[in-house]
């Protein structure tokens, strides 16, 4: 059974589509690589999700069920976690409690105990790497850090589908080898991914399938190599090398400024 | 499954996380008890000191809940401390009981913060302070134009007579709204440290770091929220009927004073925000300071005291709470440095 599928999802800003009736769906076990220009929409896409943001219009159905309209928080209990783009760590409470939250809230059915969350905290710690520093606080994290931790919290509620926004930005050439090592994992153990990444050498090498964006709008559809050969996608995403590199560019000194 | 068992039986983990409530709730009905003897060596003014930082301690918490812990800056505190004293009054001296006049001015307090909060505490930061400013003032406004139920809104009304411990001498008097007081700061400190140690302080805790990241680990922000402000404006709702009964008369200038609530943030501020002693440092700090100024240069008090106030929250803005887990270096010359750097506007 299909397990999340979308139809005519759309978003409006006003006069601005950032989803634009797009046509979407996941089966369980699979890792699919959400990719797009800048500004294509995928944050957007992920947000209407993840119930950060409700559609305009469309229908979002997660095994079986519409849950077009349910919260956030409501979404986050049938199974939908989810990183962010920037990391956001909780910096009040120490790395344990950031994960033992999504332990004891994120979690369907039975209600967890403080000792209980605790442990399974621990075994999320654990399997992200960061074993060991749950009693530190999440300043002292690096950026590669706090992104094991965003995985750590989602990971602790038990998800059935994970969306990763951007899990490889800001990483050294080693972190990217270990996050995709860690998304590889997590796949192995039965868990759906669903990973907006501009990596593209990574989005190929771990992706089962490739979805494009573009302009609010799917553009392509299909396996790594596929993708690669589409001569559309080339020319929206891929073609323009000399304006990708001037963007990137930007981007690193966005950052680094 | 097997390490999640395996870990659970882990010898002292169970009872730590039973420490972790216990020993602060032995260290509070301790210090209740103590507190509960003070009247046999206490004089008429030093209980009358006592019972208003019990009051004062009270209402710390009561506004900690939702300004410390949910980070909301609320001075909407004086709408139901205000109703809860007017709204009292106006039923004892229509020949309500007691006890129903402080039911009828909560669940008339419960209320106004279920229609108040749930707008407001949907906004953010400032102007979630701003709003919450207004119904204070707009609240005030409407009871000083009150005339109903034999209530003139600008009117001072006595109810010493119709509180039914009139009848005692003023020792006994003075002593049942010692305990009274006592009674309500216990519990709210309770009820502080139930949330503390409990799954919805920490959710709490990360809705004040981040919403949209809580929300998407399953917590229900908006519910937990106006949950949390209901349950402070029951309490603070609560304190300002005891008040009323006590001084015996109410003013409603007074009862909706703005001033009130603003020395009970910077008690807060002072002491540590979002912790459990912190507030009850931040009341004790405050009143002795007052005490001492306040008798060697009465006509400063004001002045210097908030010079203090300010020169504490400039070297350690977390309040004393910290200086104390911290020690000698929270207060040092280089953290005031670090902190004007950290909180300076530009």
């Amino acid at each position: 059974m299909t397990l999340l599928a979308t139809s005519g999802l759309t978003k409006r800003f006003g006069g601005l589509a950032a989803v634009n009736g797009v046509d979407f769906s996941a089966e369980p076990g699979e890792i699919i690589g959400l990719i797009g220009p800048n500004g294509a929409g995928k944050t957007t896409f992920v947000d209407l999700l993840t119930g950060v943001q409700l559609p305009t219009a469309g229908r979002i159905k997660f095994r079986g069920r519409d849950v077009t309209q349910l919260a956030s928080h409501e979404r986050s209990r049938l199974g939908l976690a989810r990183t962010f783009q920037i990391p956001r760590p909780f910096a009040g409470v120490s790395i344990r409690e950031n994960v033992m939250l999504g332990a004891l809230f994120g979690r369907a059915g039975r209600d967890v105990g403080m000792a209980e969350a605790r442990a399974l905290a621990e075994q999320a710690l654990q399997r992200v790497g960061l074993a060991g520093q749950g009693d530190r606080a999440t300043g002292t994290l690096t950026v590669a850090g706090r992104k094991r931790l965003e995985v750590a919290r989602c990971l602790a509620a038990d998800p059935t589908l994970l969306f990763f926004d951007e899990p490889l930005g800001g990483l050294n050439p080693t972190e990217v080898k270990e996050a995709l090592d860690l998304i590889r994992a997590l796949n192995a153990s039965g868990v759906t991914i669903v990973f907006i990444e501009h990596i593209v050498s990574a989005v190929i090498s771990v992706s089962h399938r490739i979805f494009v964006l573009a302009d609010g709008r799917k553009l392509a559809e299909g396996t790594p190599q596929e993708i690669l050969a589409n001569q559309t996608v080339q020319r929206a995403y891929l073609g323009d090398v000399k304006g990708a590199v001037n963007r990137s560019r930007a981007a690193r000194q966005r950052r680094a400024g | 499954m097997k390490v999640d068992v395996l870990t659970l039986r882990r010898a002292g983990d169970g009872d730590k996380r039973l420490s972790s409530v216990a020993q602060p709730l032995l260290i509070l009905l301790c210090v209740a008890g103590a507190m509960a003897l003070l009247p046999l060596v206490l004089g008429p003014y030093g209980l009358r000191v006592a019972t208003t930082a019990c009051m004062y301690l009270a209402l710390a918490q009561s506004w900690n809940l939702i300004g410390g812990y949910a980070g909301l800056v609320s001075l909407a505190h004086p709408a139901f401390i205000g109703t809860g004293a007017v709204a009292a009054a106006i039923c004892l001296i229509n020949g309500l009981p007691i006890a129903v006049a402080a039911l009828v001015a909560l669940a008339l307090s419960l209320s106004i913060a279920l229609l108040v909060g749930a707008p407001t505490l949907r906004l953010q930061g400032h102007y979630f302070v701003v709003a919450t400013l207004l119904v204070s003032e707009a609240l005030r406004n409407f009871v000083l134009n009150l005339d109903a139920f034999g209530f003139q809104g600008g009117v001072s009304v006595n109810i010493v007579s119709h509180v039914g411990v009139s009848a005692l001498g003023s020792e006994a008097y003075n002593r049942f709204f010692y305990h009274l007081m006592l009674g309500l700061a216990i519990a709210a400190m309770a009820v502080v440290l139930a949330f503390d140690r409990s799954r919805w302080g920490l959710a709490l805790r990360t809705i004040r770091d981040n919403e949209a990241a809580a929300a998407a680990l399953g917590v229900a922000a908006a519910r937990l929220k106006l949950v949390v402000f209901l349950l402070s404006a029951g309490m603070a709702s609560l304190i300002g009927t005891a008040s009323a009964f006590w001084i015996g008369t109410v003013e409603t200038n007074d009862a909706y004073s703005l001033l009130i609530t603003f020395e009970v943030i910077v008690m807060v501020f002072l002491g540590g925000k979002g912790t459990l002693w912190g507030p009850a440092i931040g009341v004790g700090f405050v009143l002795l300071l007052n005490e001492v100024i306040g008798v060697e240069f009465a006509e400063v008090t004001q002045v210097v005291s908030g010079l203090i106030v300010v020169l504490i929250v400039l070297f350690q803005p977390e309040g004393l709470m910290a200086a104390l887990t911290e020690g000698p270096k929270a207060l040092s010359l280089r953290r005031l440095r670090e902190n004007v750097r950290r909180y300076r506007v530009s």
